[in-house]
């Protein structure tokens, strides 16, 4: 292998897909290098949600793309995040089938990838696209009183180009809390956080909207066989370290959020029919 | 159906069909600098030896009827596909040696088609696998600095206590 030119290792690289990348990427220096820097490698990381030519450009991180053979999801205790890992399932996800469920999972929580942007303005951003809104809801849906998965939904917007992909997971989970908390539900229903994103164009307005939905899953894990399963698995530890600097970044978060103008909350119904319900989020 | 002759590293002669061995685009481009008629001179392929050839030239016969590939496919950031053909998966169970050979005579000259087949292959074998077991499959070298070695593992430390 190691006789190949350059060019070939990067074919190869190019056939991986975002779970096996971040895994090849701490194979040797090399491949490393070129999963990280190739313009080609770092596209692959991305895919185009909205197929319109009205809207051109927009792409969405994968971590964040449901409807693959992964998802991204965040284990969370006392309102931070403790670990990230793919989630590798393509079923349906349903509160009520949920809770005893245990998918294989890989620990990338401390995978750089994380750290890239989460939408990119553009890869081909110059050439006189039209100008557009773009806006990005938050959704979390969650139980509000658990057993009875009666679920309540709260939508947020803010302008995530520029944030990494683990920026914006924090701050959403930030933001979680707070609705939590102000809504009286205890932060300890907040678990775990399985992420979707729904793609949602408005072209009829002018100039057209994009409006792209991230939706969290809040998932509260009651059974003994999920605790069991926690406390086996020793990436949900965290060290001191670790914590700390989670805590602080959240709390820039909050800081920089108090300060920026904070748009309002929005109920999804205001939406109008750009909705999307628990159970389309099963059918993405 | 005219033959043409290959002469291979260890110098093994190998009679081949012309429309066979054009699959091969160096060869094509080489039989056309010098006018098509190379019937009693064999062509030497410095790079690749008897067995490979043999295997590359297998290949060739299967696939000689192909229509072209397509003209520089489209980077779309969409995942490439790693499917393989039942008949090249069959082809490319050999041993690892021989593959990164194939891979890297189907590069020297020029088959593209066989040249995907084989890193396909290879990204197969990688799917699925953790860092350590990637580099026990492919015997490659940690060769991370110090520095690195040490990123790896701050970012790591979440796995750890």
């Amino acid at each position: 292998m190691d006789d190949l030119p350059v060019e070939i290792h990067l074919q190869i690289l190019s056939y991986l897909d975002l779970d096996d990348q971040i895994f090849a990427s701490d194979v040797c220096s090399l491949w490393r290098t070129l999963i990280r820097q190739d313009k080609g490698l770092v596209q692959n990381r991305y895919l185009r949600c909205i197929n319109d030519s009205r809207l051109p450009g927009t792409q969405t991180h994968k971590l964040l793309c449901a409807g693959q053979e992964f998802r991204l999801s965040c284990t969370v205790r006392n309102g931070l995040v403790e670990c990230y890992r793919l989630l590798f399932t393509t079923d349906d996800i349903s509160p009520n089938a949920y809770d005893d469920t245990v998918w294989p999972t890989r620990d990338i929580s401390g995978s750089e990838f994380l750290d890239e942007l989460a939408f990119p303005a553009s890869f081909t951003d110059s050439d006189g696209e039209i100008p557009r809104k773009i806006q990005r809801a938050l959704c979390l849906y969650y139980p509000s009183r658990y057993p009875s998965y009666q679920w309540a939904t709260q939508v947020f917007w803010a302008n995530f180009l520029g944030r990494t992909v683990r920026e914006m997971v924090e701050e959403y989970v930030e933001k979680s809390k707070q609705e939590m908390e102000d809504g009286g539900i205890s932060i300890d229903l907040l678990q775990e956080i399985i992420f979707s994103y729904v793609d949602i164009s408005d072209i009829n307005s002018q100039p057209p909207v994009e409006v792209g939905s991230l939706v969290g899953m809040a998932i509260k894990r009651p059974t003994e066989k999920y605790r069991s399963w926690v406390r086996r698995d020793r990436c949900l530890v965290m060290s001191k370290q670790t914590c700390n600097r989670v805590s602080k970044r959240c709390k820039l978060h909050a800081d920089k959020a108090s300060t920026a103008s904070a748009s309002p909350a929005q109920s999804l119904e205001e939406l109008g029919g750009m909705t999307a319900t628990p159970n389309s989020i099963s059918t993405i | 159906m005219s033959t043409i002759k290959l002469l291979s590293s260890d110098n093994a002669e190998l009679a081949v069909d012309k429309e066979v061995a054009e699959r091969s685009i160096l060869i094509k481009n080489m039989l056309e600098d010098v006018g098509g008629d190379m019937s009693d001179q064999a062509i030497p392929i410095p790079n690749v030896n008897e067995a490979v050839l043999r295997k590359v030239i297998e290949w060739c016969e299967h696939h000689k009827s192909d229509p072209p590939p397509p003209a520089d496919e489209d980077s779309d950031s969409r995942k490439k596909s790693t499917d393989i053909e039942e008949w090249d998966q069959k082809f490319m169970q050999v041993d690892q040696e021989m593959l990164f050979e194939i891979i890297l005579a189907a590069n020297y000259l020029d088959i593209k088609p066989l040249l995907d087949v084989g890193c396909k292959t290879v990204a197969n074998m990688i799917k699925g696998k953790s860092p350590e077991e990637i580099r026990k499959t492919f015997n490659i070298q940690n060769d991370f600095t110090p520095e690195e070695e040490d990123q790896i593992r701050r970012e790591n430390e979440w796995a750890e206590e």
